[in-house]
């Protein structure tokens, strides 16, 4: 879900195991009439492997009105919203019983999900529909944890996040694997948020519940009835997201970053969180300050595919003994490093092609370099990575990346045209 | 005086290796002890020619038939004055020669230049191609050096590359040894360190090329043409200095393996390229040289450029 942070959804790959919880009191009658009042209600959702009916993975969902209709995340049904010929969604009550269930709804973006199993019963929870909650309510988290049973966690309401586009909860409480989608519900029983994240050491994520009212209402205009192709559903959210994403970013005022004698644009809006260092090596011959912003959001799409991220590196280096060729292979080599751990399956992408020119902008010469891959199931989306070299100093180099996943061609070339021309010599 | 001639026994690669003076006839050669020259070579007849004189001064060179041959195969031919014969005796090679034959006029001395003597055939020659491999490394190992480094970092790869290339060196030594009866070491390690050299050489100025011509396919296809022109080289100077074969059959060997390795190489960069979808392919290459002499665009041009990458990546996305 975010830099750090494990969603829950239990899944036949997932092998992390997060610590128990802590020790911290907590008020048993609350606990314990919450579970009893409440924990019926919340289902399991079993993702099941169409050809053996084996679990793929699981996760929680709770009943809302109408009737039939139930909430989960995204992330705990996307096997079947882009692989409904593999996967199938069941629904697992209290008593034991399964359904067969449907997604009628999701929203990639915020990560939720409605499944409707019309026979599936399930008393529907009461959304916080009042005023704002403050830090320090309690909350308390329902759902099914590594299949061991429905449980009960109380935690703390912590406010939203600060560096993220997209609301979240933040829930000093100990959600694990296995409770993404389970409702988060206040001491009176209405639900605040679902489960969604973890970073662990009690550090979880919830969804904020008014983003459960506007699905609702989507669905709603259209019945409870499927999209006609979950995929394109798909493609067409994560299009609108990007687009809404990138305009933003090219509205907003830049501020700049001091690197040496070069000053380059830094926190392209104000949910971004930038970081710097100049790590001191006594032994080498040159020194270098690093900077680097990049928000807690990316939109979970798959296992293998994650969009919304927006990275910015830069890198200054100055040589401290070593000029000339030695400097720029020095300098070659630091270029080299992409910054991303990126990986990919050629069935669902292209590979990436480069155009490497010589670029020169406000007195200095770049070597750039602007690389895309196309997404294949998804049309008219890309990953995008755009690098920058300023050249032509024997011992000074300043070079510049910007990362970006699932996007369009026209604003990522529009961002990274904005990152190229802020650059300057500062001196 | 009557006829006199030279029978001449020739090596492999036509040199004489026994010349014999003839003035008295019959002069017969065979494998037998009772010939006036006797040759060692099992595949020839025990008395396999006899060279006849004729009452009126005529040579006549009668020549025994081979082993499995039929009845009557002897042939007989007559060597003119100033005139000469080529025989096999089994696998021995006699040249008969008039007294008369004539001889082109002397040629003149031709010294080699001395430093290619030099490298090839003298040990001073070898120990500097073995410090000059040596120094390349260090100076290559100092290029991509950014720290501090213990002396021992630097001492290793360069003795690493002088043992490969006496490894190497020695292999066609033992081979040349085989073919040619002399190993010529020292011509090896100035074929092998020299092409090294140059392969250095060539990677270093390929680098800046790579740098202004900033395509990585440019890149990539660069390599595997002059990896495989420089094992041709290698193999054909190898091959040269073990004296195996023709001029001709080392010249098709040289290209044969320049064509096998490059076909090799092209296969796996052809094959390879599918699987590249998380690889970023530019070139990441940087040189300090003076920025006027680079091609530079504005950045709208640049941007407006990247546009094709869109029908590129369409037609990528097509691919199977």
């Amino acid at each position: 879900m975010r830099s750090g942070a494990t969603l829950l959804a239990v899944g036949a790959g997932l092998t992390l195991v997060l610590g128990a919880g802590s020790a911290r009191a907590q008020t048993e009658a609350g606990s314990r009439d919450i579970f009893a009042r409440y924990a019926p209600g919340v289902v399991q959702v079993q993702i099941l492997e169409a050809g053996s009916d084996s679990k793929q993975s699981i996760g929680s969902g709770f009943a809302v009105e109408p009737a039939g209709v139930f909430v989960t995340n995204y992330h705990v049904v996307a096997s079947v919203v882009q692989h409904p010929d593999r996967y199938r969604a069941t629904l697992r009550v209290q008593d034991g019983s399964t359904y067969a269930a449907t997604v009628v709804a999701f929203d990639v973006v915020q990560d939720l999900a409605l499944v409707r199993s019309p026979e599936a019963p399930g008393r529907a929870f009461a959304l916080h529909g009042g005023p704002a909650l403050r830090k320090g309510e309690r909350l308390f988290s329902l759902g099914n944890p590594l299949d061991l049973g429905m449980s009960v966690v109380e935690g703390t309401y912590n406010g939203l996040l600060e560096h993220s586009r997209y609301a979240r909860i933040h829930f000093s409480g100990s959600l694990n694997p296995g409770m993404s989608g389970g409702p988060a519900l206040l001491s009176g029983g209405e639900v605040a948020g679902v489960n969604v994240a973890t970073a662990g050491d009690e550090v979880s994520f919830l969804v904020p519940v008014e983003h459960v009212g506007a699905l609702l209402a989507r669905a709603r205009e259209r019945g409870f009835e499927p999209p006609a192709d979950l995929l394109t559903e798909l493609r067409d959210q994560l299009l609108a997201q990007q687009s809404a994403y990138l305009a933003d970013l090219l509205a907003q005022p830049l501020e700049e970053v001091r690197m040496g004698p070069y000053a380059a644009p830094t926190r392209l809006a104000p949910y971004f969180n930038c970081w710097g260092d100049a790590p001191v090596d006594e032994k080498a011959f040159f020194t270098q300050r690093v900077h680097a912003c990049f928000t807690d959001d990316q939109v979970f799409v798959s296992e293998e595919q994650s969009f919304a991220i927006v990275e910015l590196h830069h890198r200054q280096v100055t040589s401290t003994r070593i000029s000339g060729r030695r400097f720029y292979a020095l300098y070659s080599t630091l270029y080299e490093n992409d910054y991303s751990k990126r990986w990919g399956r050629e069935t669902d992408y292209t590979p990436f092609e480069c155009d490497t020119h010589f670029v020169e902008h406000g007195g200095l010469t770049f070597k750039t370099s602007f690389c895309a891959r196309r997404y294949k199931r998804l049309d008219g989306l890309y990953d995008v990575v755009f690098k920058a070299a300023a050249l032509g100093r024997p011992s000074d180099g300043f070079e510049t990346a910007l990362l970006l996943s699932g996007v369009a061609l026209d604003p990522a070339r529009a961002l990274s045209r904005r990152i190229l021309e802020s650059i300057r010599w500062a001196e | 005086m009557g006829r006199v001639i030279f029978a001449e026994l020739l090596g492999r690669h036509g040199d004489v290796t026994q010349r014999v003076r003839v003035e008295r006839f019959p002069f017969r050669v065979g494998r037998a002890y009772t010939n006036d020259l006797v040759v060692d070579d099992p595949h020839a007849l025990a008395e396999h020619v006899v060279v006849e004189e004729g009452e009126d001064g005529s040579l006549t060179v009668r020549e025994g038939a081979a082993p499995g041959a039929p009845a009557g195969a002897e042939r007989r031919e007559s060597l003119p004055r100033a005139g000469e014969a080529l025989l096999e005796l089994g696998r021995t090679h006699l040249r008969l020669r008039d007294r008369d034959f004539p001889v082109p006029p002397a040629a003149p001395i031709v010294r080699r230049t001395a430093p290619i003597e030099w490298l090839f055939g003298h040990w001073s020659g070898t120990l500097t191609i073995y410090a000059a491999v040596a120094l390349v490394r260090l100076a290559r190992f100092q290029q991509d050096t950014w720290r501090e480094t213990e002396w021992v970092a630097w001492v290793n790869p360069a003795l690493w590359e002088v043992s490969l290339l006496a490894i190497w060196a020695g292999g066609w030594a033992l081979l040349t040894r085989l073919l040619a009866r002399r190993p010529r070491y020292s011509a090896h390690v100035a074929v092998a360190g020299l092409l090294a050299l140059l392969s250095s050489a060539i990677d270093e100025g390929l680098q800046v090329v790579r740098f202004a011509i900033p395509s990585i396919a440019f890149a990539q296809w660069a390599d595997v043409a002059i990896s495989g022109a420089l094992a041709g080289a290698l193999l054909l100077g190898h091959l040269r200095v073990a004296h195996a074969g023709s001029a001709r059959q080392r010249a098709f060997a040289g290209v044969a393996a320049a064509l096998l390795l490059f076909g090799v190489r092209s296969l796996q960069l052809v094959s390879r390229q599918p699987n590249w979808v998380s690889v970023l392919p530019y070139w990441s290459r940087l040189e300090p040289i003076p920025v006027s002499w680079l091609p530079r665009e504005s950045v709208e041009e640049y941007f407006d450029g990247t546009k094709r990458l869109e029908d590129e990546l369409a037609a990528a996305a097509e691919k199977p």
